[in-house]
């Protein structure tokens, strides 16, 4: 396979579930809003699968960040008043890149890029997937209170099973069974 | 400087035994840079998609109901068969496939079996791809020894510093 495939490839995975975000402008249920997830992390691991079994460093020249090729850990889903959005636990993004109301929300958790320090655990603030989802749908939803925004259980796209939130979404979203 | 954001992913790693393979799911843990760096365990996992060998017979690890116990308490739709069924592809592959067990925690080291492999004689066609060396094993004997180091040995979670 060439190279200029491989990266086409790439290209579309990630407009697929990781750069693009989807946001879907009707109101969905939010059990609606999980089956879209599920369905879109299926075939986000084909896509995944699809490049693992073309792409090796040992064929190619060219080297490709590894990550570009390696399932994501986490996905969640997040409904707000008019829209919702996907976001996953694929690295942080560019400190530009999250929202004024999304900087106001990790503020209570302490600096974008470190451990909390408030919290016990080691997951970096602003890398959850929950921040992704509801920084998009702040893209569109500006004024939007962090009580309106309901997020589908996160899932291992690996498995499809269920991830407890973590302490630092706890913190600013709330408990998820409340 | 590259950045090590390992429990950004699920990666799959792979390690060697004498002649055993091991596959292992991280679900998100923070590995070290060594692992993290080392485009060894994707051009191994590249080379395993592209063998065209007979998907081996497999088991389940026969305690991974109760290992996994907890994740059915905490989610209700808990779908077993779409848990296993990447840990049977690579058992299919000839691989002994592990897990990570707590999943909430991306520093919880804790590691089960979920499947592996029935050996058999098309094995050898596997090592000689791999190592380019012809083996002629008893499969047998590896298979009832692998049973009984299951049962003794991984009949619960066990730390795994990666």
């Amino acid at each position: 396979m060439k190279h200029r495939t491989i990266q086409e490839l790439i290209r579309s995975i990630n407009h697929y579930f990781d750069n693009t975000h989807h946001i879907i402008k009707r109101q969905k249920s939010l059990n609606s809003l999980e089956k879209s997830l599920i369905d879109k992390s299926k075939i986000y691991k084909d896509n995944i699968n699809k490049i693992q079994e073309q792409y090796s460093t040992k064929r190619f020249k060219l080297i490709i960040n590894h990550e570009n090729y390696e399932l994501v850990a986490c996905s969640v889903a997040a409904r707000g008043k008019k829209y919702s959005s996907f976001g996953t636990s694929y690295r942080l993004l560019p400190i530009h890149k999250y929202l004024k109301p999304t900087k106001a929300l990790l503020r209570n958790l302490g600096v974008i890029g470190n451990q909390s320090l408030i919290t016990n655990t080691s997951n970096i603030i602003g890398k959850c997937a929950e921040v992704k989802a509801i920084n998009n749908i702040f893209k569109r939803e500006s004024k939007l209170s962090v009580f309106d925004v309901t997020f589908t259980q996160a899932i291992r796209p690996r498995t499809l099973e269920k991830i407890p939130r973590c302490q630092n979404c706890t913190l600013i979203f709330g408990n998820e069974n409340e | 400087m590259k950045m090590n954001n390992s429990s950004d992913f699920d990666l799959d790693l792979f390690f060697k035994t004498d002649f055993l393979f091991l596959h292992v799911a991280t679900a998100g843990l923070q590995v070290n840079d060594e692992i993290f760096f080392n485009s060894s365990h994707n051009d191994f996992r590249n080379l395993l998609k592209n063998i065209s060998l007979t998907p081996f017979q497999y088991k389940l690890n026969p305690f991974l109901q109760e290992i996994i116990s907890s994740k059915r308490e905490t989610n209700t739709n808990f779908n077993f068969e779409f848990y296993i069924a990447d840990f049977i592809k690579y058992a299919q592959l000839g691989l002994f496939s592990f897990d990570r067990t707590f999943i909430n925690n991306n520093e919880d080291n804790n590691f089960h079996l979920v499947a592996y492999p029935i050996l058999d004689d098309s094995y050898n066609m596997l090592i000689n791809h791999i190592y380019g060396i012809n083996l002629n094993l008893d499969y047998n004997q590896i298979n009832n020894i692998v049973t009984g180091f299951i049962h003794d040995n991984l009949n619960r979670s066990f730390k795994w510093s990666l």
